[in-house]
C-alpha cells in the first residue's frame, strides 16, 4: 500500500512536469513558435554535452539547498518563506569572510570558515523570525517575508560600505581571490564541490527524517503541535532548531554560490529563495524528491538560455512559465488523487453521520 | 554495339556536377574564414523592452550587426549569477565579441577572459579597468550638465529633481552633472534626488508624484523600464495644470525618449548614449585585430554621449536663448574651458 502511494505520488509529479511542458509548448506552437525546435534547443542547453550538464548541476545547487530549507521548515509546520533573505545573508557573510573579514590567510581554513560562516549567518537570520514569533507573537510567515526585504537592503548598504570593491562606486563586493574559490569538479565549468555536498545533504536529511528521533519529532510537530506537546516533545525548541537549520541550509546555498560560481556579490543576486519554495512543493517536502525537482528546475533554467539566444527570440523567462505551470498542474493532480483516495472513507463517514 | 557509359559516369554529367559541387566543397573546406560571419553577443541585465538602457543596447547591437553583416545574439535579464556560464558558453561557441551591458558583468567577464578563451569581452557602464576587458565608461555627466542648465531655465519654482534606478556610478554621475548645470544658471536652485528601482514603474511614479507635490517642476529620470511611471505622473500632473499655468517637465535618459507615447509634449530633452557608435568601435577593433583592453572613455568629446532636444518644443518651450546657451555650454565643455568638476 505504501509503495503504491509512493509510486502514485512520483507518477503524479512526473505527469505534472510532462503535462505542463506539453501545455507550454502547445501554447507556443499556437503563437507560431516551432515546439520541436524549442524542445531540441532546450534539451541541448540542459544536457547537450558535459559542459551543459555541469552547468545544469551547478544551477541545481542553490535551488536544492533553498528547496531543502523550505522543505524541512514546512514539514515541521514552520512557514519559513524567507529563504531568499537567508540566502543573501549567507552569501554576504561568506564573501566578507573570504575578502575583507578574513580570519586567516591559509586557504583551506578560509574556505571552511567562509562556508560555515555563510550557513551560520543564514541560520541566525532565520532565528530572528523564530524569536519574533516566540517572544512577540509575530507569525513566521509574515516576519520571514518582510525580513527578505530587510536582507536585500542591508546587503546593498554593506556592499556600498564595508564590503565595497576598491576603485568603484558600484554597490558590489571585491572579487574573491582564485585560491579561495571552491574547487571545481570539471575544468572550465561551474560544477564545484558544493554541488556534491548539497546532494549529500539531501541524502542525509532523508535519513534524518526517516531514521532519527529528531526527524520523527519534526514530523509530529508539523502534523499536530498540540499532540506533539502532549506527547512530551518540546515544540518551541524543536521549531527553533528547525528554523535555524532551515536558514542555515539557505545560507549555505548563498555561500556555495558566491564561493563556487560568481566569486563576488551584488544585491541583485538571483531569486533562488523564492524558487526554493516551488522546488520544495514539487518535491513533496521529501529531500530526495526535492533533489529531483531542483535538478529539473536547474535543467529548465540552463536549457532556456539556449532557447533565448537562438533565432527563436523567446526570452529565457519561459522557464519560469513552465515552473509555474508544473506547480499548478501538480496541485490539480494531487487534489484529484486525494479526492479519489478519501472518497470511500468520506462515504463511510457520511453514512455514519446519517445513522445508517 | 557501341559501349555506353552508365548514366552516372557520363563525362559531361560529371563535369557539370563538378562545376556545381566544387565551389561548394572548396568554400566548405578552404573558404570557411571568408564565409564565416562575425558573431557578437550582448548580455543585458534587464528587459530589452525597457525603453531605456537595455532596449537601446539591443537596438544598437542589431544596428552594428547589420552594418558588419555579423550574427548577433542577445540574452536579456541575465543575473550576475548566470553571467559566467552565459559568457563562457558564447566563448565556447566561437563568438568573437561578447558585450556585458552593465557594470555587474565586469567580474564575470574577467573570470571567463582569464580562462584563456579567444573571445574578446567588453563591458559597458563600468568604471574600472580589468585585465583582458574593454571597459566602456559612458559618462553622461556633461550632457546631464546641459540638462541641468535647461532645467534651471525652465523651472518656475526653483526646485528640480532627479530620480535614479540605483546608486551606481553611471547614475550618480548623471545627478552630479545635473546639479552642477542647474547651479551654474541659478546658484540658489534646490535639486532633490531619489533612487527607486529599474523595473517598478509604480514606485517611480509615486516618487515623481511626491516630487511634484513638493513643487518640483522639472524631473530628470534615469530609471529605464520604471521611467514609464515617471512619464505617467508628469502627464497626469500636466493634465491638472490649468490653462496658462506652469507645466511640469521631464527629461529622458540613455535613449532618446523625447517621443515617448505618454507625455512627449512635456519632454523637452534627453541625455542620450549613442551605444551603436561605442559598440561599433569595439566590434571594428575586434574584426581588424586591434582590440585593446582598458577603460574607453565614452563621452561628449567623442560624440557618444550627448543631449538631444525635442524639436517639436522649439519656440513654445525651448526658446532660442536656451538653445544658444546650451550650445555654448556644449562647445565650452568640449573645448575643456568648462568643467563639471569645477562646479
Amino acid at each position: 500500500m505504501k509503495i503504491r502511494q509512493s509510486l502514485l505520488s512520483v507518477g503524479a509529479t512526473v505527469m505534472a512536469c510532462a503535462a505542463a511542458f506539453g501545455a507550454v509548448l502547445l501554447v507556443l506552437w499556437a503563437c507560431g513558435y516551432p515546439p520541436l525546435g524549442i524542445l531540441h534547443r532546450w534539451l541541448i542547453g540542459a544536457v547537450g554535452n558535459s559542459y551543459y550538464i555541469s552547468n545544469s548541476l551547478a544551477e541545481t545547487c542553490p535551488l536544492l539547498l533553498t528547496g531543502l530549507a523550505a522543505g524541512i521548515a514546512f514539514r515541521s509546520g514552520v512557514l519559513n518563506i524567507g529563504a531568499q533573505g537567508q540566502f543573501l545573508i549567507g552569501a554576504m557573510v561568506s564573501v566578507g569572510l573570504a575578502t575583507r573579514w578574513q580570519v586567516t590567510p591559509a586557504v583551506m581554513p578560509t574556505i571552511v570558515i567562509a562556508v560555515v560562516g555563510g550557513a551560520v549567518g543564514g541560520g541566525l537570520w532565520a532565528v530572528l523570525a523564530g524569536a519574533l514569533e516566540r517572544w512577540r507573537g509575530v507569525p513566521v510567515v509574515l516576519s520571514t517575508i518582510l525580513l527578505n526585504f530587510v536582507a536585500f537592503y542591508l546587503v546593498e548598504i554593506i556592499l556600498s560600505g564595508p564590503l565595497q570593491a576598491h576603485g568603484t562606486s558600484a554597490p558590489q563586493s571585491a572579487e574573491i581571490q582564485g585560491r579561495y574559490w571552491l574547487p571545481v569538479l570539471i575544468k572550465f565549468s561551474s560544477l564545484h564541490i558544493g554541488v556534491l555536498l548539497a546532494f549529500c545533504l539531501a541524502a542525509l536529511l532523508y535519513v534524518v527524517n526517516r531514521q532519527t528521533v529528531f526527524g520523527f519529532q519534526t514530523l509530529v510537530t508539523g502534523l499536530n503541535p498540540r499532540a506533539a506537546q502532549l506527547a512530551g516533545i518540546p515544540v518551541a525548541r524543536q521549531q527553533m532548531t528547525v528554523i535555524f537549520v532551515s536558514g542555515g541550509l539557505a545560507g549555505l546555498g548563498g555561500a556555495f554560490q558566491v564561493l563556487g560560481v560568481t566569486h563576488f556579490l551584488i544585491a541583485n543576486f538571483g531569486s533562488y529563495g523564492y524558487a526554493g519554495i516551488a522546488v520544495a512543493l514539487l518535491g513533496r517536502l521529501n529531500p530526495l524528491g526535492i533533489a529531483f525537482s531542483a535538478l529539473f528546475f536547474g535543467m529548465l533554467d540552463t536549457g532556456a538560455l539556449r532557447v533565448e539566444e537562438s533565432s527563436l527570440g523567446l526570452p529565457h523567462n519561459i522557464a519560469d512559465v513552465v515552473k509555474g505551470t508544473v506547480l499548478l498542474v501538480m496541485l490539480l493532480l494531487l487534489a484529484f488523487i486525494n479526492r479519489r483516495r478519501i472518497s470511500p472513507t468520506a462515504k463511510v463517514d457520511a453514512a455514519a453521520t446519517e445513522g445508517r | 554495339m557501341p559501349f555506353k557509359l552508365p548514366l552516372l559516369f557520363n563525362p559531361r554529367r560529371i563535369a557539370v556536377l563538378l562545376w556545381v559541387i566544387l565551389p561548394v566543397i572548396l568554400a566548405t573546406v578552404h573558404g570557411k574564414p571568408c564565409l564565416a560571419k562575425m558573431k557578437i553577443a550582448l548580455i543585458c541585465s534587464g528587459s530589452v523592452t525597457d525603453g531605456g538602457w537595455n532596449q537601446e543596447g539591443r537596438d544598437a547591437i542589431e544596428r552594428v550587426g547589420k552594418k558588419l553583416h555579423a550574427r548577433v545574439s542577445v540574452v536579456e535579464r541575465v543575473s550576475p549569477v548566470w553571467a559566467v556560464n552565459v559568457m563562457r558558453d558564447f566563448a565556447m561557441r566561437g563568438y568573437q565579441l561578447v558585450i556585458g551591458h552593465g557594470y555587474e558583468f565586469l567580474v564575470p567577464a574577467t573570470q571567463v577572459a582569464a580562462q584563456g578563451v579567444k573571445t574578446r569581452f567588453a563591458v559597458s557602464g563600468a568604471d574600472i579597468a580589468k585585465p583582458h576587458i574593454a571597459t566602456l565608461n559612458f559618462d553622461l555627466t556633461e550632457p546631464s550638465y546641459q540638462l541641468g542648465m535647461l532645467a534651471a531655465m525652465l523651472s518656475k519654482t526653483g526646485k528640480i529633481g532627479f530620480i535614479g534606478g540605483e546608486k551606481i556610478p553611471s547614475v550618480t554621475a548623471c545627478f552630479r552633472g545635473f546639479r552642477a548645470g542647474a547651479r551654474s544658471v541659478n546658484p540658489h536652485i534646490r535639486v532633490a534626488q531619489a533612487y527607486t528601482s529599474w523595473d517598478q514603474p509604480a514606485l517611480s511614479k509615486s516618487q515623481a508624484e511626491a516630487f511634484i507635490q513638493q513643487h518640483i517642476d522639472v524631473i530628470y529620470q534615469n530609471v529605464d523600464a520604471a521611467g514609464k511611471g515617471v512619464f505617467e505622473a508628469v502627464a497626469q500632473a500636466d493634465r491638472r495644470v490649468k490653462k496658462g499655468g506652469d507645466p511640469i517637465y521631464v527629461f529622458g535618459c540613455n535613449r532618446n525618449q523625447n517621443n515617448n507615447s505618454t507625455c512627449s509634449k512635456f519632454t523637452p530633452a534627453s541625455a542620450v548614449i549613442r551605444l551603436d557608435r561605442a559598440f561599433m568601435q569595439v566590434a571594428l577593433a575586434v574584426k581588424t585585430g586591434k582590440f585593446t583592453a582598458g577603460i574607453k572613455p565614452e563621452n561628449l568629446h567623442n560624440g557618444v554621449c550627448l543631449v538631444v532636444l525635442n524639436p517639436r518644443l522649439f519656440g513654445s518651450v525651448i526658446t532660442p536663448r536656451m538653445r544658444s546657451a546650451l550650445a555654448a555650454a556644449g562647445r565650452r565643455l568640449k573645448a575643456g574651458t568648462l568643467s563639471v568638476a569645477g562646479h
